[in-house]
């Protein structure tokens, strides 16, 4: 499998303190990997790593399997934190400006851009008289300039409306269609979870978790989670008595059961009688907010 | 680094920051011709003007020697005016930093240098285009101004040229040499400005760079002996502008010229490489 | 002062010169680069003149038609594992159960009805096997140009009546009441008898199978040709559907209970394109529509 991203060990301490902690990242080539934590917890400070506009004080990055970085970066396209725009320049001049640093000879680029994320009539509007969200949006096209194999979106709808979100949420999926990998780091994980192929959780700094869509699915599922005191033999009694297997053990000895989710109390029933300490069984079943909100709270998982 | 040249020259020509401060420059060479000019056909005030003149300091005015001689017209030929002009360093160069501080600190406050950054372009490439972008912004400015002060100095009053050839040596080797410095100082100021990122903090340090900066260089030279003036730029330009200046001046502004950029360059490119790109 | 002059022409000329086998080496990289890696990367550079310009926007243009292929490809080459995949779980099913039947008689002991009902049952399971081969070999005779077709005058009206009574027993079944607008006398064309045929029994067999309760079907002259439309009833395409229904392997998300080779109105759209005529799909609300333009003879 092709790695776009792989960081090991990436650190960033600003005196001191360590906002970055020992992050090992890994993107996969096609994936839109969805970046999640709370504010400060060093999304921002990661991307810019990856970026190159900061200096990690511990740990290496690894672009597209190479440690070319200079070279590598060509590919990738990114908006970090507020839109980088010159405020005097019209968005066509904006973008002007950028076709002639990447050196695209195409005439057309910049009207097809403009078009794509609707910016075509803004003709003479400077971009300081811009709305936060139309500025978004000429961000969007600048990243999008040089066709990059990777995009590194900082809250990219951050100031759209319900519409623009939706609209983004449509240029990214197309985007993804054509191969491209997407990282978005946002706060809104209804959006995201409705495009996010993958996932990598931060908190203060650490990457508490990293997973993809499939196995989120599995830890949210609904389950019997029962906290017995043999577990082999609750196991066992599971098996046979009920017939099933779908079932797993995690570790500090809670049983996860996924079938018979409406019998409970009769499996509590074939327990006891079956000589097992029931310590505590409920019927569990999580969304997806309720699983990230645990995770960036940095509770373990009950 | 071609395409960094390209894509700032356009940024150059499309903001309006070399526009204005140009335009700034020219209204001081309109103002200072059209003073002139009538002071010229007024002798009265002439006398008391150059008295307060010399009472009145340092300064951003043309101030003329005690050993000018009063009979002679303030403004005589176009080559005079723009000999003139291009000798008060003080507020050419004053508008440079302005511009510099704009020009290439607006870009830390905009936070567009992440997207150069972002793409792989080495920082050195980024300096140096920085440095050059500056110095043509600086040779643009200067040299319309020059321009304007000619043709406006000739045609106020009446003479293209009223040097010989010496003098017009004299003359020639003054605009050369005042846009060596120009360059140097230039590239002096976007060292500061890559330095420090701040626009505002930028323009203050300039002005005292050339403002109070020679001053404060002299009183300790004076004091203590350190030869300053060896490595100061208008010093070195004030021996050039001399009629009896030889060809080792002419070197030695060569070579704080070539020295001045080259250093700022490298202490910039040193500055901006370990540096976090907000 | 002139040779001062030249020297300065001589040295921007060779440096315009370094630049430009500069630029040349950096495109070979970037070529290479391109090559090697797989990505979206298009060739840039530094010197912007017309001759280059218009140079490197044509190789660009160049490694985006490399690249859809590479797209189209991929896509064919997963649609066709994916068509491999469920059509040997199509043959499969019906032989499984033929298979089954088969050990049901063996086993003895039933009357004979049931026997004879058995094996109408595997004949018939066997008949959709067959169906789905004929399908397949068809349509890879008609894609690798071996087939040959018979240009000769011929009555549509005779042949679409045809075809319809051979669909009477199923339609019946299906509960399906034809609305049929057929013209009074012969439409004639040039074509094939049997690949019209096939046409026909096609779009017919699909308008049943993901149809509901009724089909319409109408044939008519039009200025100098013939307009055939049969439309029928359908909960099970979208919009989004209408503009790949006619190609190769494609059913549509909605479909998937019901299992075909996907290859039906492919093979109708390759026939009446052949003949010189064109076919269009369309869906209006709960209408699904396919028309068939030719001229006529």
């Amino acid at each position: 499998m092709e790695y776009v991203l792989q960081t090991n060990n990436l650190t960033k301490s600003y005196a001191g303190k360590c906002v970055v902690d020992h992050v090992n990242m890994n993107i996969k080539r096609g994936d839109i990997y969805g970046f999640v934590g709370k504010n400060g917890a060093g999304k921002t400070t990661l991307i810019r790593m990856v970026a190159g506009l900061a200096l990690p004080t511990q740990g290496d990055i690894k672009l597209f399997g190479s440690k070319e970085l200079s070279e590598q970066r060509r590919r990738i396209g990114t908006t970090i934190e507020n839109p980088a725009l010159y405020p005097h320049m019209t968005a066509r001049q904006n973008l002007e400006y950028y076709v002639r640093l990447y050196g695209i000879p195409e005439k057309d680029v910049i009207d097809n851009l403009l078009k794509l994320v609707g910016l075509e009539n803004t003709n003479k509007k400077k971009s300081k008289n811009f709305s936060l969200g139309m500025k978004q949006r000429l961000a969007i096209a600048i990243a999008l300039l040089g066709n990059p194999d990777f995009l590194m979106l900082d809250e990219p709808t951050n100031g759209l409306d319900p519409f623009g979100i939706k609209e983004m949420r449509e240029l990214l999926l197309e985007l993804n269609k054509k191969g491209i990998t997407i990282l978005i780091s946002s706060h809104i994980l209804g959006e995201l979870s409705k495009i996010a192929t993958a996932y990598g959780i931060i908190n203060n700094g650490v990457l508490v978790d990293e997973f993809n869509k499939n196995e989120l699915m599995e830890r949210c599922k609904r389950c019997i989670k029962i906290k017995v005191d043999d577990t082999k033999k609750a196991i066992a009694i599971i098996e046979d008595k009920f017939g099933t297997v779908e079932y797993d053990v995690l570790p500090d000895d809670r049983i996860r059961l996924f079938s018979h989710i409406n019998k409970v109390s009769d499996v509590n029933k074939q327990l006891v009688l079956g000589d097992i300490a029931v310590e505590s069984i409920r019927v569990v079943g999580q969304d997806l907010e309720g699983y990230f909100v645990e995770l960036m709270e940095g509770k373990n998982n009950d | 680094m071609i395409n960094l040249l390209r894509a700032d020259f356009y940024k150059l020509f499309h903001t309006r920051v070399l526009y204005v401060c140009t335009f700034v420059l020219l209204c001081y060479v309109g103002i200072v011709a059209a003073a002139f000019y009538s002071l010229d056909h007024m002798p009265q005030e002439k006398k008391e003007m150059l008295q307060a003149g010399n009472q009145a300091g340092e300064g951003v005015s043309l101030t003329v020697d005690d050993e000018t001689d009063l009979s002679e017209q303030f403004l005589q030929s176009g080559t005079q005016f723009v000999g003139g002009v291009i000798e008060e360093i003080g507020v050419i160069v004053m508008i440079i930093g302005i511009m510099i501080a704009i020009l290439v600190g607006g870009e830390f406050k905009e936070r567009t240098i992440k997207s150069m950054v972002a793409k792989g372009y080495k920082r050195e490439h980024i300096v140096i285009t920085k440095v050059i972008v500056s110095a043509i912004a600086t040779i643009i400015m200067v040299t319309c101004a020059a321009l304007v002060a000619f043709l406006v100095g000739s045609v106020l009053s009446g003479n293209v040229n009223n040097y010989n050839n010496s003098e017009l040596l004299a003359k020639a080797r003054c605009i050369l040499g005042g846009l060596a410095i120009f360059v140097a100082f230039s590239s002096l100021f976007t060292l500061i400005v890559i330095a420090i990122r701040n626009v505002e903090i930028s323009v203050v340090l300039n002005m005292i760079i050339i403002m109070m900066l020679p001053n404060i260089l002299g009183v300790i030279e004076s004091t203590w002996k350190i030869p300053f003036s060896k490595i100061q730029l208008t010093e070195g330009f004030n021996k050039v502008i001399q009629s009896n200046a030889s060809i080792v001046n002419m070197v030695h502004l060569g070579i704080l010229f070539v020295g001045y950029v080259i250093i700022s360059t490298i202490v910039a490119c040193l500055v901006f490489k370990r540096a976090d790109v907000k | 002062m002139v040779v001062g002059i030249l020297i300065l022409i001589i040295v921007i000329l060779s440096f315009r010169l370094y630049l430009y086998r500069r630029q040349l080496s950096s495109i070979r990289k970037q070529v290479e680069f391109i090559r090697e890696n797989e990505t979206n990367m298009e060739l840039s550079i530094t010197i912007h003149q017309k001759e280059w310009n218009s140079l490197i926007v044509s190789l660009n243009k160049l490694l985006k038609d490399i690249k859809r292929c590479k797209y189209v490809t991929l896509n064919q080459e997963n649609l066709f594992k994916q068509t491999i995949t469920s059509v040997s779980h199509d043959l499969r099913t019906p032989l499984t159960s033929a298979s089954g039947y088969i050990q049901m008689l063996y086993k003895g002991g039933l009357d004979e009805e049931k026997q004879k009902e058995y094996i109408q049952i595997i004949q018939n399971r066997i008949n959709s096997v067959t169906v789905m081969l004929n399908q397949l070999f068809e349509y890879t005779r008609l894609e690798s140009n071996v087939y040959e077709l018979d240009y000769e005058r011929i009555d549509l009206n005779g042949i679409v009546c045809d075809t319809i009574s051979m669909f009477y027993d199923e339609l019946v079944q299906s509960k399906i009441e034809p609305d049929i607008q057929i013209e009074e006398g012969p439409v004639w064309v040039f074509g094939d008898s049997l690949a019209w045929i096939r046409i026909i029994e096609n779009i017919i067999s699909n308008a049943i199978k993901y149809g509901e309760n009724w089909i319409g079907i109408l044939l008519q002259k039009e200025d100098n040709g013939i307009y055939l439309r049969i439309s029928n009833r359908t909960s099970t395409i979208e919009q989004k559907d209408v503009e790949y229904i006619f190609e190769r392997f494609y059913t549509t998300d909605l479909s998937k209970t019901k299992k075909s080779t996907g290859l039906g109105l492919a093979i109708a759209k390759e026939f009446a394109i052949r003949m010189g005529g064109t076919i269009e799909a369309e869906l209006n609300d709960d209408i699904f529509a396919i028309s068939i333009r030719m001229k006529s003879a």
